[in-house]
């Protein structure tokens, strides 16, 4: 945002992040020295854990979403909390006109999703999910590359991630229920789906899935789908339980009319068809991440993480309610997540 | 200007690519050619060498144990948390379960920390300063019997610090480091300027920093202008990381660049061959650089 803007910008704003795990954690450091943030507070149900941020980051810590209500109107909320409890708090938030922001994904099931997107436009508010790989700078120039037509149109794409985040049974945590919302489908699989939906929209359907549990009890660790567009083919292939890799890593493979893309987080490079090409090496170019980062205001895990609450503060205060990673293109991942585990379920191995 | 030599290579991590990442991964899969590269740094008169606490560093100091007189002189300089021992554990069993889990895995005796697990998470999450310094402990525990310098913390853990405000984190590291183990502390950030101002109001005087420094400007945050005048303003012991913008800067073109400032203590790189090696010691001696002896 430019400083006219800043110096117009009618007050600064007040929050409130609910749930202090991983990613609350990372969305308060980001948020905390944001110029146009005044004040932020903290919902967390553990007493303990409340206690200490509220002593030693000197940060208001409420037990519940209900007490923050009750003491405080904030402009807007995070919700980091686990998925099950998604749908009624960010509803309590929308309903009360408080721009809101939703890790993924979204909410439990499609049904939800869509009553929430209703109700962040009647209230007109900016309403943003957590699909923070639209903020990923290679992810987003290969949007850009592909929409600009210079390619053609693409007649095939694959999505791989690999993530060595659950790599041994473990009955901890939410992300190991399915009561809660937990496994890779919702998880990490669902950054795939939105990032599919990001490239080439949302699928027609899945024509075919399959979801495995390789050493969680009670969800799935892989998930494997088919996905039918017009004109277009699209897999899916997620293993969260890789201990090959370090952390997450993105494969995408994308075939055009008139050449092919191949991206990570961190590169991506591009085959143009042509009269002259034969595949050699020299047709094949390359762009890394250091050619077109730009920095940001307060790095924390990520460029990506600081931009997307950025472009979520600078809707608020632009009154943008069409936000990048909006709650209808974050539904349309829950539409596709339901069908995946529909059909997959159907088919499930062991 | 020192030459500290880092250890990102040996353990897969490559900002610029999945794929190069992944092929050095497999090609240091064995203790010994991580050795090897570590030997061709000695032999070109690098006497610093940087270590992120990975459960495979272990390793590599039992062997500088093993061969004291092959590594005399040697100086080491502790980064830690390997965050993504962390990491996953924290998604698992949130902060404080991975906390408890790492500190019962690290065997540690120590009265003060069963005194708290016997007391309850509750009595671990009220004293994050007593945590932290079992952790430290804990981190340092590998390099025992060995010269350590100073200690670093990673930027993952620095940066989310500065974000969340932690001001009595940055206070006590430094001053624990100094007085349990007799060495001076500093932070590897991504964001430097704001680090800078905020350790000038926590009251941590010349603090050492460890930050991307290159002419493209990568990893520099808020941008490169800031940095610049940070670094030629002075006030901190400074240590320039990712001088080469993961490739996206010529050898030449990185040592012109971090030779333009004064105030820069330390040139923090990584290599994965004797050529690339001695090509940036031979860069910074032919501009008469001294390289530690």
């Amino acid at each position: 945002m430019d400083d006219a803007t800043f110096k117009s910008a009618p007050q600064l704003l007040r929050g409130a992040i609910v749930g202090l795990g991983r990613m609350g954690l990372t969305h308060l450091a980001i948020l905390r020295g944001h110029p146009l943030v005044a004040s932020l507070a903290v919902v967390e149900t553990s007493a303990c854990f409340a206690k200490a941020v509220e002593k030693n980051l000197e940060i208001p810590c409420y037990r519940s979403i209900d007490d923050l209500l009750h003491s405080t109107s904030p402009d807007f909320l995070i919700v980091a909390t686990p998925t099950q409890t998604h749908y009624t708090i960010a509803m309590l938030a929308l309903e009360r006109g408080i721009h809101t922001f939703i890790e993924k994904p979204l909410s439990m099931s499609a049904a939800e999703s869509a009553a929430l997107v209703q109700a962040a436009k009647a209230q007109g508010v900016v309403a943003q999910v957590g699909y923070v790989n639209r903020f990923n700078e290679i992810f987003a120039a290969v949007r850009s590359l592909l929409h600009s037509g210079e390619l053609g149109k693409p007649t095939y794409i694959s999505c791989d991630i690999r993530s060595p985040m659950v790599v041994r049974s473990s009955a901890h945590g939410w992300r190991s229920r399915k009561s809660d919302g937990g496994g890779c489908l919702g998880d990490i699989a669902s950054h795939g789906i939105d990032l599919l939906n990001f490239l080439a929209g949302p699928p027609l359907g899945v024509l075919g899935a399959s979801l495995q549990s390789l050493v969680s009890e009670d969800v799935e660790d892989r998930v494997d789908a088919l996905l039918a567009y017009k004109d277009l083919t699209a897999t899916l292939h997620v293993n969260w339980s890789d201990p090959s890799c370090r952390k997450p890593a993105y494969r995408l493979n994308i075939e055009t009319q008139r050449g092919r893309i191949v991206a990570d987080q961190h590169a991506y490079k591009v085959f143009r068809t042509s009269a002259t090409t034969q595949g050699y090496a020299t047709d094949w170019s390359t762009v890394y991440i250091p050619d077109i980062a730009s920095p940001v205001r307060m790095y924390v895990r990520g460029n990506e993480f600081t931009r997307q609450l950025d472009s979520f503060i600078d809707s608020i205060v632009l009154r943008h309610t069409d936000a990048v990673s909006d709650l209808a293109s974050a539904a349309e991942v829950d539409k596709v997540i339901e069908q995946i585990r529909a059909t997959g379920e159907r088919t499930r191995l062991r | 200007m020192k030459l500290i030599f880092g250890d990102n290579q040996f353990f897969g991590i490559n900002h610029m690519s999945e794929e190069k990442a992944q092929a050095l991964s497999e090609r240091f899969s064995k203790l010994d050619s991580v050795i090897n590269v570590i030997d061709h740094a000695y032999e070109a008169g690098i006497r610093d060498f940087m270590f992120t606490t990975h459960d495979r560093v272990q390793q590599i100091c039992d062997h500088f144990r093993q061969h004291p007189n092959r590594y005399r002189g040697i100086r080491l300089y502790p980064a830690m948390p390997y965050a993504h021992k962390y990491a996953n554990l924290v998604a698992d069993k949130g902060v404080m379960g991975a906390v408890v889990d790492v500190l019962r895995g690290d065997g540690s005796s120590s009265g003060a920390l069963r005194a708290m697990l016997h007391a309850g998470r509750g009595a671990l999450q009220q004293d994050p300063i007593t945590i932290m310094r079992l952790l430290v402990d804990a981190e340092l525990r590998m390099f025992h019997d060995l010269q350590v310098e100073a200690i670093f913390l990673q930027n993952i853990v620095t940066d989310l610090l500065l974000g969340l405000g932690a001001r009595n984190a940055f206070e006590e590291f430094v001053s624990y480091a100094r007085r349990q183990h007799g060495v001076d502390a500093g932070f590897i950030t991504m964001n430097l300027p704001l680090l800078a101002s905020y350790l000038r109001t926590c009251g941590v005087e010349r603090p050492l920093l460890c930050a991307s420094f290159n002419k493209s400007g990568y990893l520099m945050n808020p941008s490169r202008a800031s940095y610049e005048a940070l670094i030629q303003e002075g006030g901190q012991r400074f240590v320039a990381m990712s001088i080469f913008a993961s490739g996206a800067v010529t050898p030449a073109e990185a040592v012109a660049y971090v030779r333009g400032f004064r105030n820069i203590e330390a040139i923090l790189f990584g290599a994965s061959s004797k050529l690339h090696i001695e090509e940036t010691v031979g860069y910074f001696q032919e501009r008469a650089v001294a390289v530690p002896a």
